[in-house]
């Protein structure tokens, strides 16, 4: 136990320095929530400028507007082309890049101390004067077009893409950040002024600056590049409730001539306030979440079946998701599927042992220093609390709420939790050689054949 | 750039190295096993750390990095050994062996040795490559005993069966299957590989070819371990929350007692100098055209590097180099374009890839970044471009020193690779020295039409 100790000790001296101790709420500089995490060692300020309007929000039939419109940002301003902007950018050493995220879009980048002002001069104008001009628009939106495109060479990324697809049914939740091609074939420049327009106001942005820069520079930074955005109020929406269904349902990408399959299975899952929060990640870790855990020991260790096995656990604002993922030679895709049911069935029925549960305690509680361990690490946590809307306390609490966990509080949640019976399942690979199989799997209800070189999905088809 | 030397490339520091000195001598009276503990010299970090590079009796390197910004440790062990030190018939090996060592010693089984780790919070992983092995655990602080006993158990004391073997053969090819054989740009990278180091072990895949993994046996591992894993290969890389002195009583006393084994030399014949440009087009189950080109370069102990690493920056890396410009922006040819310039011990890569839009085609792309290269051994770069991929170079620099894994992975990596850590400390002002004639004159000697091989993938069904 003393060994403990220290460890406790000190990232408490680091939650104290990150200001994750500190006030419930974020300081604001002239109406734009600030994040700040101040550290010397690395000659470099990390900045990002959040905007709480993701893809969650996209109208249907324009999905990928709020990544497109992101992407646009750095298309060209009223004093400035794109190939200006990238040259004032890369002549510093510096980056900016823009991202789009279910809840909000972000334009981050990093710069060496010595050029904060001239870096400052950039992003102020990128995030207040965009003008999405036509000619870029097209461009960009081609550029686009060819990543959803070329989703198609790489099988991890199938499977990731239209595993949420296949999960969510249409829900915003499942959308694509980037949008679908038809949807972003659909989108004009038109759209992404608007989108600025109805979402880049002072309420609704959060700036983290995090590394080389002090309290007083973070907030003239601050000042400076949101001196020109209009004031207005954070605005949030509900998302519509997490769909439900009875049964085991599959869909395999049909990709020709695979050796290999990427298999992704789960359903939706719980939100970061919900009390089976920290119950369920411990009881996952020693499920799923370590090299140790039970699925890699299963389908790894004894038999050598895939490269690597794991178990997530993503909380969202009303919702997250369970996902099991692994990538098995052809011949052992629906042994290692029936053996992940097994294990489900049998976690739910029997539950943990108490020694998985003290280990995997004892994993997530030691390894917490690492989640502090940089600036950016701790703005990051900040930021999650924000969007997100985590728990008061969170991280404040999380070695000490970690250690409270009971191995019958754990098994009670993952009985609640983990729903073998009613699953989504994604196989990339050859259908021929699987399908038959998986028909054949207890509880399957459905097996559905997309072709990996098409977009939609039967039901998002108007 | 006074600046930048003061923060980064610092001096060895005097009261530092009078400290260390005495420091080794103290261990080598404390743990007599490991004597003589000798101090090889040290280098300034940051504003107010020192990096000290020791070695013990038995040929072990250490290099310390006292760092106390958070509660954390990185402990790196370095083994001189990758697939260049493979044999044609035994690709994979040196691969295979590192998975191998995670399934336990004589002291702590297979099941024990990743939960201790795990249950400590640890991150363990390990990385092989062409010339060196690497395994690391990302520890919180007061781990450093734990890491330091169970690395130096499986040195020496690694229990290995056939059922282990066939089980974790089958998890490589696997990971094969995964990297490789349904990933075009993995079938494209070995393919390319092959080309540019036709003889040279270099040219083999560093996961092995699929048959060689097959036939790998029990006994080709024993004597792998036996040849290549004992301390006079080895460097540990301590990085973070943990006194430099402490740290190196641990390791004395952990790998004090390991008798030194000699590594027989590995001195493979360099490759001919290409003389004409090669080419092979792969059908992939790919959306567009793409390319990936190559030429021989220099190793990393080469001057030289640096020129090459400032023409990848002027032609590709970024949104203002010329080919990205030509071919993203202004042409609609492609839609991403990439850069690196891969140095090794022995040798090196100047390696390109293009990813084509949908329809377009790949050689017309390959034919600009000729005509662009050729302009640059032409014209050199200009004074803007050359300033700019400097500072880009110097803030990636700065990047690969965010954590204390990085900052312990760049270590080791600058002394596997380059033979010195403290290269990584003059890698700034190196890269600021470099002028626009020395960047014309590389390009102009290497990277030219007849050294080029590249590898085409062009949508199709049938793989290879």
């Amino acid at each position: 136990m003393n060994k403990k100790m220290p460890i406790l000790f000190l990232s408490f001296y680091l939650l104290m320095a990150s200001g994750l101790l500190m006030a419930k709420e974020l300081p604001v500089v002239d109406g734009v929530r600030l994040i700040h995490a101040e550290n010397h060692d690395v000659k470099m300020v990390f900045v990002e400028v959040a905007i709480e309007a993701g893809s969650v929000l996209d109208p249907k039939g324009k999905e990928g507007l709020a990544s497109l419109s992101a992407r646009m940002f750095l298309r060209g301003t009223d004093q400035r082309t794109y190939q200006e902007i990238m040259d004032e950018v890369n002549d510093l050493g510096a980056s900016l890049d823009s991202s789009g995220h279910k809840e909000f879009i972000a334009l981050a980048g990093d710069f060496m101390p010595r050029y904060l002002d001239r870096y400052a001069a950039i992003m102020a104008d990128v995030l207040t004067n965009p003008v999405f001009p036509d000619k870029e628009f097209e461009h960009e939106r081609s550029l686009v077009l060819e990543d959803l495109l070329n989703v198609r060479n790489d099988d991890a990324d199938l499977a990731r893409y239209f595993f949420a697809r296949f999960l969510y049914q249409g829900h915003p939740l499942g959308r694509p950040n980037v949008g679908y091609s038809t949807s972003v074939a659909s989108l004009k420049a038109s759209d992404c002024r608007g989108f600025y327009k109805k979402n880049v106001r002072k309420g609704n942005l959060v700036v983290v600056l995090a590394g080389a820069i002090d309290e007083k520079a973070a907030k003239d930074f601050v000042k400076k590049i949101t001196a020109g955005i209009p004031a207005g109020p954070r605005v949030r929406t509900d998302l519509p409730p997490a769909p439900k269904w009875k049964g085991i349902r599959v869909m395999v990408v049909d990709k020709p001539e695979r050796t290999q399959t990427q298999v992704l299975l789960g359903h939706p899952s719980l939100n970061w306030r919900s009390p089976d929060l920290f119950p369920l990640l411990v009881g996952n870790t020693a499920f799923g979440g370590t090299f140790t855990s039970r699925l890699m020991q299963e389908i790894r260790e004894k038999r050598g079946w895939s490269y690597g096995a794991s178990s997530f656990i993503t909380a969202g604002r009303e919702f997250g998701t369970l996902a099991i993922r692994f990538f098995p030679a052809n011949k052992d895709t629906v042994p290692a599927i029936r053996l992940t049911l097994d294990l489900l069935n049998d976690l739910v029925d029997k539950g943990l042992t108490d020694e998985e549960t003290g280990y995997a305690r004892n994993h997530i509680a030691n390894q917490f220093p690492f989640r502090l361990e940089t600036a950016r690490k701790r703005a990051a946590e900040q930021l999650a609390d924000e969007i997100y809307g985590r728990p008061d306390g969170y991280i404040r609490d999380y070695v000490a709420t970690v250690r409270k966990q009971t191995t019958k509080g754990i098994n009670a949640a993952l009985a609640r939790w983990f729903q073998p019976d009613d699953l989504a399942v994604v196989v990339v690979g050859t259908a021929k050689d699987l399908v038959g199989d998986l028909e054949k799997i207890p509880g399957v209800t459905s097996v559905v054949v997309h072709p990996f070189d098409k977009d939609q999905l039967a039901n998002e088809r108007k | 750039m006074i600046l930048l030397s003061a923060l980064l490339a610092g001096n060895e520091s005097v009261a530092e190295t009078r400290d260390f000195e005495a420091m080794a001598k103290g261990v080598s009276e404390e743990v007599p096993a490991a004597a003589p503990v000798r101090f090889l010299g040290s280098v300034r970090f940051g504003k107010d750390k020192d990096i000290g590079q020791f070695e013990l009796g038995n040929g072990l390197r250490i290099i310390l990095l006292e760092d106390h910004s958070a509660p954390v440790l990185s402990y790196q062990t370095w083994y001189g050994v990758g697939s260049r030190f493979e044999k044609r018939g035994k690709t994979g090996i040196a691969h295979l062996f590192e998975h191998l060592m995670f399934k336990g010693t004589e002291n702590y089984p297979h099941d024990v040795f990743d939960r201790i780790f795990e249950e400590a919070g640890a991150q363990v992983n390990a990385a092989t490559w062409l010339d060196w092995t690497f395994y690391f655990e990302n520890l919180p602080a007061g781990q450093l005993e734990l890491a330091a006993r169970l690395e130096a158990d499986r040195m020496v004391r690694l229990v290995l069966n056939q059922a282990q073997l066939d089980s974790e053969r089958d998890v490589v090819k696997n990971e094969r299957r995964f990297r490789v054989d349904n990933d075009p740009d993995g079938i494209m990278d070995e393919t390319l590989l092959a080309m540019v180091f036709p003889t040279h072990p270099y040219g083999m895949p560093t996961i092995g070819y699929m048959e060689d993994i097959d036939n790998l046996t029990l006994d080709d591992c024993l004597t792998f371990y036996r040849t290549y894993y004992s301390p006079g290969n080895a460097t540990l890389v301590i990085v973070g929350d943990v006194g430099a002195r402490e740290s190196l009583v641990t390791v004395a006393k952990q790998y004090g007692s390991i008798p030194r084994v000699e590594i027989p030399p590995s001195n493979p014949a360099p490759e001919k100098v290409q003389t004409k440009a090669m080419e092979k087009t792969l059908k992939l189950p790919v959306a567009s055209e793409k390319a990936r080109m190559a030429w021989r370069a220099v190793p990393a102990t080469d001057n030289d590097v640096h020129a090459l690493d400032l023409a990848n920056e002027v032609l590709f890396s970024n949104e203002s180099s010329r080919v990205y410009r030509i071919l993203v922006e202004d042409k609609g040819l492609a839609s991403d374009v990439d850069g690196a310039m891969e140095a090794f011990r022995l040798d090196g890569l100047f390696v390109v890839d293009l990813v084509m839009n949908a329809g377009k085609k790949a050689d017309e792309a390959v034919e600009v970044v000729l005509s662009e290269m050729e302009r640059l051994a032409r014209e050199g770069p200009t004074e803007v471009e050359l300033a700019r991929a400097k500072n880009h170079m110097e803030a990636a620099f700065q990047r690969s020193l965010a954590s204390v894994g990085s900052r312990a992975t760049q270590l080791g990596m600058y002394e596997l690779t380059a033979g010195d850590f403290r290269g990584m400390f003059t890698f700034v002002d190196q890269i600021r020295s470099v002028t626009a004639a020395d960047v014309k004159r590389m390009v102009g000697k290497l990277l030219v039409r007849d050294r080029v091989n590249i590898v085409y993938g062009k949508p199709g069904k049938n793989g290879r």
